[in-house]
């Protein structure tokens, strides 16, 4: 008889305690958190990764120009301090500065193109690790402060910056 | 009597199926000694727990380590005696192996073949993959230090797979000096960026050992 009292009790403690459960996920609302952008981006080992390396893959190039661009200057001023310019010299370094006009817009054109494929990446990642997070940790929303208005007020409570930049760091360099 | 089951139902609803088939479970099996056939029964059944992910841009990269001894079997095919197996043993001793799967989940054919607008699309990549892509594979020691790939091996699927396979070893000298290291490859396949799957000493070592 103790024994089945007991069964019983323990048997309606349990399901009140399941209900208990239940009603309280279900009135706590939404969980939601927001990101200040700016902070996650700029704080991603992967852009200044990208960064570093978009700088040595370009650097020998600008380096290159550079010195082009110094050695027409000074035949340029050579050629002003010849008074009158031979039609053959005159030529010559127009040439040469066609090239160098060319070679100039051809790398920036090929940095602009390098920039936004590489920011792409990032963002891409970036939000991919958000995703993540937000479904490990039972997020419905997370959202993004990128400081134009987008969001106007949360409470500092709701700030998971500082997380969600150790997590995407630690995602990125392969640890979790 | 009532309150009874309901309590046993209650606790069996609570359990979790963990997705193992008792007859292919293999707990604990680090430094244990294994007939061939368990080997191969081991590495498919905890194949998983092996792998290391990432996901970038809606495909999956895992990188497994391949033991020394799982190559062997393959080689030498099953049912092969001892001998053969060690012979084949020693022709994978000096490197570290690991194989680097890119696969879409929602791919219906080759991987390859997605998203390019021309034959031609097709043909760099398959180039690429053979010829390019060894150079953005590598190993990074705790000092940022960089071991190349030694030994590259692409594994055309055409359009039997939605996954591409890639077997990448390393020395095994210098890998054997790292208490941990990082896989990293820059996918300049599918645009991704640099991916990176952290491995330990240890995550070498707790593999089991093929009986000899």
């Amino acid at each position: 008889m103790w024994n089945k009292s007991v069964t019983v009790i323990v048997s309606l403690a349990l399901g009140l305690c399941g209900t208990g459960m239940g009603l309280y996920s279900k009135m706590s609302g939404p969980k939601y958190g927001y990101v200040k952008i700016k902070d996650v981006f700029d704080r991603f080992d992967m852009k200044k990764e990208m960064e570093t390396k978009y700088q040595k893959d370009n650097g020998w190039k600008q380096r290159e120009l550079d010195s082009m661009a110094f050695v027409l200057q000074g035949e340029g001023n050579r050629l002003k301090s010849m008074g009158e310019v031979p039609d053959s010299l005159a030529r010559d370094f127009s040439l040469r500065q066609n090239d160098f006009l060319a070679r100039r817009k051809q790398l920036e054109d090929e940095k602009q193109s390098q920039t936004s494929e590489y920011n792409q990446q990032i963002i891409n990642r970036m939000n991919q690790y958000i995703n993540e997070y937000g479904q490990h940790n039972g997020y419905d929303f997370i959202l993004g402060d990128d400081g134009n208005g987008n969001v106007m007020f949360a409470s500092p409570a709701r700030d998971i910056t500082e997380p969600i930049i150790r997590y995407i760091n630690d995602r990125y360099s392969g640890k979790q | 009597m009532k309150a009874r089951y309901i309590f046993l139902l209650l606790l069996f609803a609570s359990c979790k199926w963990n997705g193992q088939h008792p007859g292919r479970a293999f707990t604990d099996v680090s430094g244990k000694t294994l007939s061939p056939a368990d080997y191969s029964r081991w590495f498919e059944s905890d194949e998983s727990t092996q792998q290391h992910l990432q996901q970038a841009g809606g495909k999956s990269y895992e990188v497994t380590f391949l033991p020394a001894d799982l190559l062997a079997l393959h080689e030498a095919g099953p049912g092969a005696d001892e001998n053969a197996i060690r012979e084949a043993k020693t022709h994978y001793e000096d490197l570290v192996y690991f194989r680097l799967r890119i696969k879409d989940p929602d791919a219906g054919g080759e991987i390859l073949k997605e998203n390019i607008s021309s034959p031609q699309d097709y043909q760099q990549r398959v180039t690429y993959c053979a010829f390019g892509m060894q150079r953005d594979i590598s190993l990074l020691d705790e000092q940022n230090d960089t071991i190349p790939c030694a030994l590259f091996n692409f594994e055309r699927a055409y359009d039997v797979t939605p996954f591409v396979n890639f077997v990448c070893a390393f020395d095994r000298k210098e890998v054997g000096q790292c208490r941990f290291f990082t896989f990293v490859f820059n996918d300049r396949l599918f645009h991704n960026g640099f991916l990176k799957f952290s491995f330990t000493q240890e995550d070498l070592r707790n593999t089991p050992k093929l009986k000899p």
